[in-house]
């Protein structure tokens, strides 16, 4: 449940002018969304009236002003201000009786918002407008242990603001693609990555397929080639790879990491193989000095499936560790990356290409589909970016036998907004993984395997997904959801079994299908609360 | 200009009308836009008496502004007796736009 509410004016009155004898409860209010971080939430609508009354109001007590504008200042930094829509029903009754309550409600609409009020003609004529007392004994009692596994609405709902004024400002461009949005977004993910180009595609299955597209036309690769990937993975790792007619060699992953077994590659490298594809599974780092040798010793392209991993940092094995150390790859990660550091490097600059995927549920989601390619190698750029544009470097000229994936400006400019804020994102799921590994104990239970210890190796993992193993997974995933928490399986079908790819359905991956069967996801993201943390524990370590 | 009509033996009598009007002219007054008067009440005092759950919320979160100037220039208001806030916002508009 969403506990979200405007405050009519009359209650943001009590407030600012402390009316507790009028409104014996204000404080109580304000000490329930003070302590369960609640939003006070104020129509755009309401500001200039709310302003208005104050000020008379301590101008008639003689206040000093620069009191009353310090007060005020306070209140406009406090709520959350939320927009007025345009788009009224001038039939609406209360459109005709009360346009202020209206416009109060329109805005309340646009966020799924009750309001608070001691109106008795607002009560009376609008459902979802509430007293103080109502709202109290609504909080109070809408603690359930419902836990969703990804509340994508309020991840979102953190940038909203933003997101509105960009939304605002690209309609009013006229400019809709290929425009300086998706360009600036585009330079910010490059130096955030820390590579020469990034390019916004449609989504990140495209990125992967474009890469392989466009070493296919740079002559590095051909029709019947080899590409080595992970038996474990999404099965667009290996879409992008059939769809170019190259030819997918599944390895056998790490039952531990459930990354790509790098010790198992070498022997699946043949005369055919041109490159190999890493997956960062569920946000882990995978990358080794091994697979760098073994990509230069059979010269292969190392290209990463970047989809789950975006934030993460490898940190080279020799590189000193110390508590200083993961505090300057933490500086790091929140400014620009200095892509001449070697020791340390994010997910994304260390193979030789890069598919990232911004689909809504990854750690920086746009709202819908959207993806991008990195990359440090200025051909590979400029080819991929035409391919992406029907294979068009100037217009109407069309030099490949191209596609249109293309990043619009709308999603561009949301990503370049939540962009800023991943590595804080990212943190707060390094802080919640933590959690559960730490408190979680359940005999039927594995637990991700990864030391938490201080050091820059905590950065090698972003936590897109926490996954647990269990012999009993779906007996476990039922127990949980009856319980009320919401979890997910990455994946319930190897791509090895699904009818897609029928020829290999008899084949046998041990390890992927034990992953297949026994895995499931609990609910992590960067807004979910100390308490649902809890409570998964809790219920979890309850599961026998 | 604004007209000052009283109401004198059940009869409206404008008490300021204006000089270079006609002898006789009509008002024509909706009766929504007819307002109680109410007598002016006392204000209360003003009290310096913060609420102990204010203080405590302060002090639960000392990094909150808002909370702490709300606490240092705490004034306690009983509700504004001589207008409702409506009536408050109505006469600045009124003032504003006539």
């Amino acid at each position: 449940m969403v506990n979200r509410y405007i405050w009519d004016n009359n209650i943001c009155l009590d407030l600012l002018l402390n009316r507790v004898s009028d409104n014996p409860e204000i404080i109580r209010l304000l000490t329930l969304f003070e302590n369960k971080k609640l939003s006070i939430f104020v129509s755009s609508s309401q500001l200039h009236i709310v302003q208005y009354v104050f000020t008379v109001r301590h101008k008639a007590l003689s206040i000093p002003t620069n009191i009353t504008s310090l007060l005020w200042a306070d209140f406009i930094n406090k709520v959350e201000i939320v927009k007025t829509p345009a788009y009224i029903l001038p039939d609406s009754s209360l459109f005709q009786s009360d346009l202020e309550d209206y416009l109060i409600t329109l805005s309340a609409e646009t966020i799924g918002a009750k309001i608070i009020t001691h109106d008795k003609g607002f009560l009376k004529k609008y459902a979802d407008a509430l007293t103080t007392s109502q709202v109290i004994s609504e909080i109070n009692s809408g603690s359930e242990n419902k836990v969703l596994f990804l509340p994508l609405e309020k991840i979102n709902f953190t940038y909203r603001i933003g997101m509105e004024q960009a939304m605002d400002q690209v309609l009013a461009s006229g400019w809709y693609l290929l425009g300086e949005r998706v360009k600036r977004f585009e330079t910010n993910l490059a130096n955030y990555i820390g590579v020469k180009h990034a390019i916004g595609v449609a989504n990140g299955l495209d990125a992967l397929r474009l890469i392989l597209k466009a070493y296919i036309e740079m002559g590095i690769m051909q029709e019947g080639d080899e590409v080595i990937v992970p038996a474990n993975t999404y099965i667009a790792s290996i879409l992008a790879i059939s769809d170019n007619r190259l030819k997918p060699v599944l390895v056998e992953p790490d039952i531990n990491t459930y990354n790509l077994d790098i010790s198992l590659i070498e022997q699946h490298i043949t005369q055919r193989t041109r490159a190999i594809m890493v997956v960062h599974l569920c946000g882990q780092v995978c990358w080794s000095e091994e697979l760098e040798a073994l990509a230069k010793k059979h010269k292969l392209k190392i290209i990463e499936d970047n989809a789950q991993a975006i934030g993460a940092v490898y940190t080279h094995p020799n590189f000193e560790r110390s508590d200083d150390s993961a505090k300057s790859v933490s500086d790091e990660a929140a400014s620009s990356t200095n892509p001449n550091i070697t020791s340390k490097k994010k997910t994304g600059s260390l193979g030789d290409a890069a598919g990232f995927s911004f689909y809504p549920g990854k750690n920086l989601g746009a709202l819908g589909d959207s993806g991008a390619v990195t990359t440090n190698d200025d051909q590979l750029a400029e080819v991929v970016r035409a391919i992406a544009n029907y294979g068009s470097k100037v217009k109407y000229q069309n030099e490949y036998q191209g596609l249109n994936s293309r990043l619009d400006e709308i999603q561009a400019a949301f990503l370049d907004i939540k962009l800023k804020y991943l590595d804080t994102e990212n943190q707060r799921r390094r802080d919640i993984a933590q959690y559960y590994c730490e408190h979680i104990k359940n005999k039927w239970i594995t637990l991700p395997t990864f030391n938490f210890q201080p050091s820059t190796f905590n950065f090698s993992h972003v936590w897109h997904l926490f996954v647990i193993r269990t012999p009993h997974r779906d007996k476990l995933q039922k127990y949980l959801s009856e319980k009320g928490i919401q979890t997910l399986i990455h994946y319930p079908i190897p791509p090895h079994k699904q009818m897609a790819y029928k020829d290999w359905n008899d084949l046998s991956f041990p390890n992927t299908e034990k992953i297949h069967e026994e895995v499931l996801s609990l609910p992590i993201s960067s807004v979910i609360s100390e308490y649902e943390i809890k409570t998964v524990t809790t219920i979890i370590n309850g599961y026998c | 200009m604004i007209l000052e009509v009283k109401k004198i033996n059940n009869q409206f009598v404008i008490k300021n009308p204006p000089l270079s009007s006609e002898d006789t002219f009509f008002l024509q007054i909706e009766k929504k836009n007819i307002f109680k008067h109410r007598p002016a009440r006392k204000m209360k005092t003003k009290t310096e008496k913060i609420p102990e759950e204010l203080k405590a919320l302060a002090l639960k979160f000392p990094a909150d502004e808002f909370l702490q100037n709300k606490v240092k220039y705490y004034v306690a208001y009983s509700k504004p007796e001589e207008k409702t806030d409506s009536e408050v916002y109505r006469d600045y508009l009124m003032e504003k736009y006539g």
